[in-house]
């Protein structure tokens, strides 16, 4: 009996483990920066990144027509009009919450020519870094 | 004001650190004098803590911006009822929300004393206050909500937008009476393994208050994912964010406790499994009032960097090496009194579903922490989003709806063949039933089918065995059967409660499968008077208005008005999607909802330009997700039954005598 027990947790473990591996290696992304990225930029092109940083409020463009969003993320606040941002496109509705230095994370891939394409934005207010804010649009 | 509360807490925790000892002492010792003593200092802790959050309460009524605390969450113009709630608003003052609640739980435990067996009692005080006395001195030492600034600023910050939503204003409080409630089960299993317990009577002490802490915690995940479906405005309920995660771990081991404490209960066995599951349920509670109140996860910097990060961490790694070193201590006390006899009987099915629910609490903590583990193991920040979750947990959560249904047939010890085949058959032909009806209705996808046969399967075998109790006692008694049904359930709560709770799961099932397979979404900016087409509605953009409202002078509501018409040109609905720009530059845009229990058309305002004679909307059509609520509902019903009191046989606990020099305490 007690055999029996350990053979079948024992496969329901290795069920498990597929699983998360499995889980892991489809739908895993890096989580970066913005100077990270743009050290690693090479070898990292098209994969699927998460990437936060700081935007640029002076580079957001915005069609409400065509719903293209564009905007030039830094590395933070202080790099603001002085360090070349990096140009972030997005296909949707733009969120209020791309402001000037708000805190932005974006999931997409970085393209070869070096614009990275969003699929989803999540944007934290300037002013509240602590609270439940993050829990954003997307 | 500030001195006073940082006295009263300083007071507190004094008082809860020398508590625990004597309780410890006291359980050790068996001295009842002094378990009197500790009893009475976990009775004070209540008014104690009481009196410190009437004082917060009011610091922010009357405006006392000397108090940082009070900045962070109101101020000058912020509405009467936003003020109190502002309480739990922020990370201070919820943490002493919390040491407030706990007590309140603390108070309860220790005023029905006398149904806790007297070798148990000071041991469970001493957790108690343990537990107690370490938010305490968070409460005074890293989280202080007292804290003052020494140039007071002359008006707040006000509370966060999005916490000024009803639900976000009943979400914390119910998930924190769920964490608080799961450390009363914890410090009973805890004094039960220190004081050496045999038997088993004690478990039923237990049962009440797991319930309960269940039942709020619940409650908290389901008005939670209300609150983001309705506020968030990104068109769904339920994200795979840390802080959802982390209020859901405790709830899945919360969930295996509950069933495997009815198989030590029945059967004496998984003994220290069960002991096992309600430390691990206690930990991920204190790691999740810590990630829900700071959402700190991303990283093992962030983690160092927050001030409340460290004495949390070092306190569940004591909590949890002290607990596995106690259990193992007790191994031979926990040996299992009887063996499995055959695979085919109710406890393999719950053990089975006990690996399930904690195959799907690791894989969401793995994915949580991700960001942790992979930059610890492989020096590379890694995350994973919902398709993750999606994916793993998926086909447990299939799993544990196919023992869901048939459950309620497998017997304790072995199982009779025929009945099993009986509805095991019948359950699989409602599950073909299900299937091809949802292929007729148009259901192309093959898990989206399997998942809804499932569902009936489920369903069907649930409802199969209240039929057969039903038939049974209208057999027996000749009652018609609503009465049947009705004495049915009076008889065994416990039982017909929990099948209700397994029929409310399915219908969440039924809700999440449709919604997560058949979302549709589109956007499109349109004049005035122009119209859009989709999924079978027309929306007709009919006008737009800014106003602020009186209540609160310091937000802008713009408001639109669509029309929204079916195929044929009837109207449906007058639909008021808005936008609320706070003057903080914060924004909201909740949805207009037109729910049925086909779907529901969820529509958001997304911008407008030339005065509002153009406006963006985005659309959402989500099949089913009514489903989810009123499953919800049911899920609370259920366990409200199971919890209903039935007359519990006491004297059959062990150890259990009335004090003679103390009288029980009146229930009012």
């Amino acid at each position: 009996m007690s055999v029996r027990f350990w053979v079948g947790g024992g496969l329901l473990l290795i069920a498990l483990g597929l699983l998360i591996a499995n889980g892991l290696r489809s739908a895993s992304q890096y989580y970066l920066t913005v100077s990270e990225l743009r050290a690693r930029a090479e070898s990292l092109q098209g994969r699927p990144i998460r990437l936060s940083g700081i935007v640029d409020g002076g580079t957001i463009r915005y069609d409400p027509e065509t719903f293209h969003v564009e905007f030039g993320l830094v590395e933070r606040v202080a790099d603001i009009g002085k360090v070349p941002p990096l140009k972030v496109v997005y296909k949707g509705v733009k969120p209020d919450l791309l402001q000037n230095e708000a805190q932005a994370i974006v999931e997409g891939t970085l393209g070869p020519d070096g614009v990275f394409y969003a699929q989803n934005l999540l944007l934290k207010c300037p002013t509240r870094y602590e609270e439940e804010a993050a829990k954003g649009s997307r | 004001m500030s001195l006073l509360g940082e006295g009263l807490l300083d007071l507190a925790w004094g008082l809860g650190l020398v508590g625990m000892i004597i309780a410890f002492y006291a359980g050790w010792r068996k001295e009842a004098r002094w378990a009197e003593v500790a009893r009475r200092i976990g009775l004070v802790m209540a008014p104690l803590l009481s009196l410190t959050v009437l004082i917060l309460e009011i610091a922010l009524l009357t405006n006392d911006f000397r108090l940082v605390y009070v900045t962070q969450v109101s101020r000058q113009t912020q509405p009467l009822f936003l003020k109190i709630t502002a309480l739990w608003g922020g990370q201070n003052g919820s943490l002493l929300f919390w040491s407030w609640l706990m007590s309140l739980f603390l108070f309860a435990a220790m005023a029905r004393a006398d149904r806790f067996p007297r070798d148990l009692l000071p041991y469970m005080t001493g957790v108690l206050l343990l537990t107690q006395t370490f938010f305490l001195l968070l409460n005074r030492f890293f989280a202080n909500p007292f804290e003052t600034f020494p140039v007071p600023p002359a008006d707040g910050r006000g509370l966060n937008p999005l916490l000024r939503h009803p639900g976000m204003i009943a979400h914390p409080p119910l998930l924190y009476l769920g964490f608080v409630g799961f450390t009363v089960p914890y410090a009973i299993t805890i004094a039960a393994l220190l004081a050496g317990r045999r038997d088993e009577g004690w478990l039923r002490l237990l049962r009440r208050w797991t319930l309960v802490a269940w039942l709020f915690l619940s409650l908290g995940l389901l008005v939670g994912a209300r609150w983001a479906y309705d506020v968030l405005g990104w068109g769904g309920y339920w994200g795979w964010d840390p802080v959802e995660n982390a209020a859901l771990l405790p709830w899945l081991t919360g969930t295996a406790f509950l069933h495997s404490v009815m198989v030590q209960e029945r059967r004496g066995m998984l003994k220290v499994w069960t002991a096992l599951l309600i430390i691990l349920t206690y930990a991920l509670v204190i790691l999740g009032t810590f990630i829900t109140r700071t959402g700190v996860i991303a990283s093992v910097h962030a983690f160092a960097r927050s001030a409340i990060g460290v004495p949390f961490l070092i306190y569940v790694g004591l909590v949890l090496v002290g607990s596995l070193m106690l259990l193992a201590a007790r191994w031979d006390v926990l040996r299992a009194e009887n063996r499995m006899e055959s695979w085919l009987s109710r406890e393999t099915f719950f053990l089975l579903n006990n690996w399930l629910f904690l195959g799907i609490a690791f894989a969401v903590f793995w994915g949580t922490f991700y960001p942790m583990f992979s930059e610890l193991l492989f020096n590379e920040k890694l995350t994973v989003g919902p398709p993750y979750y999606n994916q793993v947990t998926g086909p447990m959560f299939a799993a544990l709806y196919l023992l869901m249904g048939v459950i309620p047939f497998i017997r304790w010890r072995r199982t009779p063949g025929a009945l099993l085949r009986f509805s095991i058959g019948s359950s699989a032909l409602a599950a073909l039933g299900a299937g091809a009806l949802a292929r007729a209705m148009g259901v192309q996808h093959p898990w989206a089918l399997l998942g809804f046969g499932l569902c009936a399967f489920a369903g069907w075998g649930t409802l199969l065995d209240y039929a057969l109790g039903v038939r049974a006692r209208q057999r027996a008694t000749g009652e018609p059967w609503p009465l049947a049904l009705a004495r049915l359930v009076a008889r065994n709560p416990r039982r017909y409660g929990g099948y209700l709770v397994h029929l409310g799961v399915i219908l969440i099932g039924i809700g999440v499968i449709g919604s997560q397979f058949y979302q549709r979404e589109t956007q499109r900016t349109l004049g005035l008077g122009e119209s859009l087409a989709f999924g079978g509605y027309r929306l007709v953009y009919q006008g737009i208005r800014q106003y602020t409202p009186a209540t609160e002078p310091d937000v802008v509501v713009t408001e639109a008005w669509v029309r929204a018409y079916d195929r044929s040109g009837r109207l449906l609905a007058d639909l008021y999607p808005y936008v609320l720009q706070y003057d903080t530059g914060e924004t909201l845009t909740p949805p207009a909802l037109r729910a049925t229990l086909k779907e529901d058309l969820y529509l958001l305002l997304s911008g407008w330009v030339e005065g509002g004679n153009r406006a963006t909307f985005k659309v959402y059509i989500n099949p089913m997700v009514s489903w989810i609520w009123i499953g919800g509902m049911v899920l609370i019903l259920g366990t409200l039954v199971a919890v209903w009191p039935t007359p519990v046989p006491l004297p059959a606990i062990a150890g259990l005598e009335r004090r003679p020099e103390e009288q029980p305490i009146p229930a009012s």
